[in-house]
């Protein structure tokens, strides 16, 4: 046996891989061979090199955290949405999504299409809270103001039903408060509404809560169809692309949620709405991301 | 749920405990598999994709496979191997859908710049610090195969038969591997060897 066969033998057998036959043969080679012991002592001063390798890298206890949120976001069902229940406006638009959800693939053509008529909606939505806010924010804060005194105004109702606060008739003279709601209920101004003919009919027949819970109900719909097809796609994406993905959706999921909380507190507010919104817009387009690659 | 304490080595459970999760799937038991099976994995995957941020989401991704795929682990005695497994599917997806034409990762370049930032090392410190960059870079330039290999050899101290079962490759072909890995290692390491101190 050449020198040069000895080689990977003595690798073996600096590895530890080798039965006791063969170790005792390849010592006995080193033994009485110059320059496979050199070799072999090469071995050992590579190794004691190596051993001292320190790697840009460390664990957090954020990391643990990020693992933990993703698990715990798979293992939670994704939300059911009730396209049961029937109101005017967006009826056609709904009627569309819910043929939608019969398809067996949504193309990212059709996931696009979705969210365009998705971002539609909030445009309409913004366009109502904007025209709206002038005289609602002042009141609204004056509302803040005189919430303790006033038991329909408290967040002690959270659950109460978008639109529902018509049903939350006071017999005593109005105080600001309900002097707002009922501002709320009126129609808007013809002057100011003529500048957008849709919006005002949108406006005349449902609340800015109605509206929300409408176009909520088509993000949620939107949603569920994008997630659909990114489950499907999921396996084919770069691992890492999707962890940073799965993180950005746990992101949006808790934005989601700590903005509906704020929603039901003051169903009226403008801005808690729009960021709704956006927060839902931007979950379909993290998901068309993920469809997309 | 308790939270990571980021001293993952020192509350290190016995095999039996960090392995009852594969009995189990239980979430807890997973956590104590994390803590102990973090540090080895994102160095590992570290090893082969050679940056950090993505070795750090490529870590996550593992740990979350391994928890969604529990059910296929049929020797709970070979938890580590099966995560490393795991890791190097991870990694492998990773680098040939980034690197599909050279089957090389880039090197960090943060590191570089940390070498040369002007400032003022002991000798001993910059050496080894010289050492260090030039293995980086040596592992970068290995192809994925004699990568692997190398580094679950020479870093993660596995046997040959752990290499086989993670990596799929038979035992002719790793000490093959082994071999041209370490005589490419040596031709790129081999100057700072004789100059380094204290490794």
């Amino acid at each position: 046996m050449e020198c040069e066969d000895y080689l990977t033998s003595i690798e073996e057998y600096f590895d530890g891989e080798l039965d006791a036959q063969a170790a005792a043969r390849v010592r006995a080679h080193t033994e009485s061979c110059a320059g496979c012991a050199s070799y072999y002592e090469e071995l050992k001063a590579e190794q004691a090199a190596y051993a001292h390798y320190r790697r840009d890298v460390d664990v957090t206890p954020a990391m643990w955290a990020a693992v933990e949120a993703r698990i715990e976001r798979e293992n939670t069902p994704a939300p059911r949405v009730d396209l049961s229940e029937r109101v005017s406006p967006f009826a056609r638009l709904r009627e569309w999504l819910v043929a939608a959800f019969g398809a067996p693939r949504l193309s990212p053509a059709f996931a696009a299409a979705l969210v365009v008529a998705a971002v539609g909606i909030t445009v309409a939505v913004m366009v109502y809270t904007k025209e709206r806010a002038p005289d609602e924010r002042p009141q609204l804060a004056r509302g803040a103001d005189d919430a303790k005194p006033t038991a329909s105004s408290t967040p002690s109702v959270p659950k109460q039903a978008p639109g529902a606060d018509s049903t939350v008739e006071e017999a005593a003279a109005p105080s600001p408060e309900q002097e707002l709601k009922q501002k709320r209920r009126e129609p808007a101004p013809p002057a100011r509404g003529a500048r957008d003919s849709s919006t005002v009919k949108v406006a005349k027949e449902q609340t800015p809560e109605q509206l929300v819970r409408e176009a909520e109900q088509k993000y949620l719909a939107a949603i569920a169809m994008v997630e659909r097809d990114v489950k499907r796609r999921r396996e084919n994406l770069d691992p890492a692309l999707l962890v940073r993905l799965d993180n950005a959706l746990a992101s949006i999921d808790l934005t989601i949620e700590e903005t509906r909380k704020v929603v039901r507190q003051h169903p009226g507010d403008p801005v808690a709405l729009q960021y709704l919104l956006a927060a839902y817009s931007k979950k379909i387009d993290a998901l068309r991301e993920m469809a997309r690659e | 749920m308790s939270r990571l304490n980021g001293q993952a080595g020192a509350q290190m459970k016995t095999s039996e405990e960090v392995t009852s999760f594969a009995r189990s799937g239980d979430h807890e038991d997973f956590r104590l598999v994390f803590e102990r099976y973090a540090r080895p994995i994102i160095s590992f995957i570290y090893d082969m994709v050679g940056q950090r941020e993505l070795a750090e989401d490529l870590m996550q991704e593992t740990f979350v496979r391994a928890y969604r795929n529990v059910g296929s682990l049929r020797d709970e005695t070979k938890l580590s191997t099966w995560l490393f497994g795991i890791a190097k599917n991870v990694a492998r997806e990773s680098i040939r859908s980034r690197y599909k034409e050279e089957g090389k990762v880039a090197i960090d370049d943060d590191r570089v710049a940390e070498l040369n930032d002007g400032g003022l090392l002991p000798d001993d410190e910059l050496l080894n610090k010289e050492l260090n960059q030039a293995i980086h870079a040596a592992l970068g330039c290995l192809d994925e195969d004699k990568r692997m290999v190398f580094t679950l050899k020479v870093l993660h101290q596995r046997s040959y038969e752990e290499i086989a079962e993670i990596t799929g490759f038979s035992i002719p072909k790793l000490k093959t591997d082994l071999h041209r890995a370490r005589a490419e290692m040596r031709r790129r390491i081999q100057p700072y060897l004789g100059i380094s101190h204290g490794m």
